[in-house]
C-alpha cells in the first residue's frame, strides 16, 4: 500500500487532529493538546491560529456551527481522520520494527 | 496617567526590530498602549511591571474571521493592544506581566508572518506598477522620458532669451506636478518589490536557520 503523500505529520498537526475528533475551539485544542502530550506540547496562539487556518485549507478539519458565536469550533473531517489512521498505522510499524531489532540486539 | 509619543520609522515593517524597540521602554516603565498612523507609538507611564509586547502580520477577508483571531489571542492569555481588521499589523500584550512569551510556539510558524507580508507587499507592487501603466499611456501628451513634453505652454521652446527664461521658470513647478504624478507610482510599486524581496528573504533565512 503507498504512503499516504502528507506523511509524516509534525506532532503539533498529529495531536491537533486528534484533539478534533471531538468538536472544539481553539482554546479548548490547545488544553487538549497540552493534556495529551503530558505536557510537553504547549502550542501558542499565534502557531494555533496558522495551524488551523492550514487544515481547514488542506480539507483536514471543518468549521462546525456553535452557539458561540465569537469563536469558531471546528471538527475532523473524513480525509483528516484517513490522515490520522494512515499516520498511526505508520508509527505502529516504525515501532514494532524497533522493538524487534532492540530485543534482537540485547 | 501620563502619556508620550515616540516616533521611529521602521523602513521595511520590520516586525521583529519594532518589536524589539517597543519592548526596550519595558524597563523605564512604559506601556506600549497605541500605534498611529505614521510612525507613531503612543505609550503610558506605569508603576506596575510592563507586559511584553508581540507583533503579528495577517490580514482578514471576513470580520467573523477577524473576530475568531482576536479571541482566540484573548483566550490564551493575550490582549489585543493596536489592531484593526485590515491594519495587517496587529499588536498583542501578555497578560502576566512575569511572562516572556512569544505568539509562536515553533519557528516555522514564525517565519510565516514574513511569508505572508512578503506575499502583500507583492501584491501592492503589482497593483501600483498597474496604476504606473494606466497613467502613463493613453491620451496624455507628457512622456517620463522626455521632461520636455511636461511643459505646456504653446511654442515655449521656440521662445528666446529673457521671454523663453521667464515663460520656462513660471511653467517649472507645474512640469514637476505633472511627471510626479506618474513618477509616484513607480517609486511606490519598486518599494513594495522590494519590501516583498527584504521579507522573503527573511522568510527564507529563519526556515533554513531552523533545523
Amino acid at each position: 500500500m503507498p504512503r499516504h503523500p502528507s506523511l509524516p505529520l509534525t506532532e503539533t498537526t498529529y495531536l491537533i487532529l486528534l484533539s478534533l475528533i471531538k468538536p472544539a475551539h481553539g482554546y479548548v485544542i490547545m488544553q487538549e493538546v497540552d493534556r495529551l502530550s503530558n505536557n510537553n506540547v504547549k502550542i501558542a496562539p499565534g502557531t494555533m491560529y496558522g495551524a488551523l487556518d492550514n487544515l481547514l485549507k488542506q480539507g483536514w478539519i471543518k468549521e462546525v456551527k456553535s452557539e458561540d458565536k465569537r469563536r469558531k469550533v471546528y471538527q475532523i473531517t473524513k480525509s483528516g481522520y484517513d490522515v490520522i489512521e494512515a499516520e498511526t498505522k505508520r508509527m505502529h510499524k516504525l515501532l514494532n520494527l524497533a522493538e524487534e531489532l532492540m530485543r534482537g540486539e540485547s | 496617567m501620563k502619556q508620550i509619543i515616540k516616533r521611529k520609522v521602521f523602513l521595511f515593517k520590520d516586525l521583529d526590530k519594532q518589536e524589539a524597540w517597543i519592548n526596550s521602554f519595558r524597563k523605564e516603565g512604559y506601556r506600549f498602549i497605541n500605534k498611529k498612523f505614521p510612525a507613531c507609538f503612543v505609550f503610558e507611564k506605569i508603576d506596575d511591571k510592563v507586559p511584553i509586547t508581540r507583533i503579528d502580520y495577517r490580514e482578514f477577508e471576513k470580520s467573523s474571521e477577524y473576530q475568531n483571531y482576536i479571541q482566540l489571542f484573548s483566550d490564551m492569555g493575550w490582549t489585543v493592544v493596536s489592531s484593526r481588521k485590515n491594519s495587517g499589523v496587529h499588536y498583542f500584550q501578555q497578560n502576566n506581566p512575569n511572562s516572556e512569551d512569544f505568539i509562536y510556539s515553533n519557528k516555522e510558524s514564525y517565519a510565516e508572518i514574513y511569508k505572508r507580508y512578503s506575499q502583500q507587499a507583492l501584491n501592492w507592487s503589482i497593483i501600483f506598477l498597474f496604476f504606473f501603466t494606466i497613467f502613463s499611456t493613453g491620451d496624455i501628451s507628457y512622456s517620463l522620458f522626455n521632461p520636455r513634453t511636461a511643459f505646456l505652454t504653446p511654442g515655449l521652446w521656440e521662445m528666446t532669451g529673457w521671454q523663453f527664461w521667464s515663460s520656462f521658470i513660471f511653467e517649472i513647478p507645474f512640469a514637476l506636478m505633472r511627471l510626479l504624478s506618474k513618477v509616484i507610482w513607480l517609486v511606490l510599486a519598486a518599494w513594495m518589490g522590494f519590501e516583498a524581496f527584504v521579507n522573503k528573504r527573511k522568510y527564507n533565512d529563519l526556515i533554513h536557520n531552523s533545523n
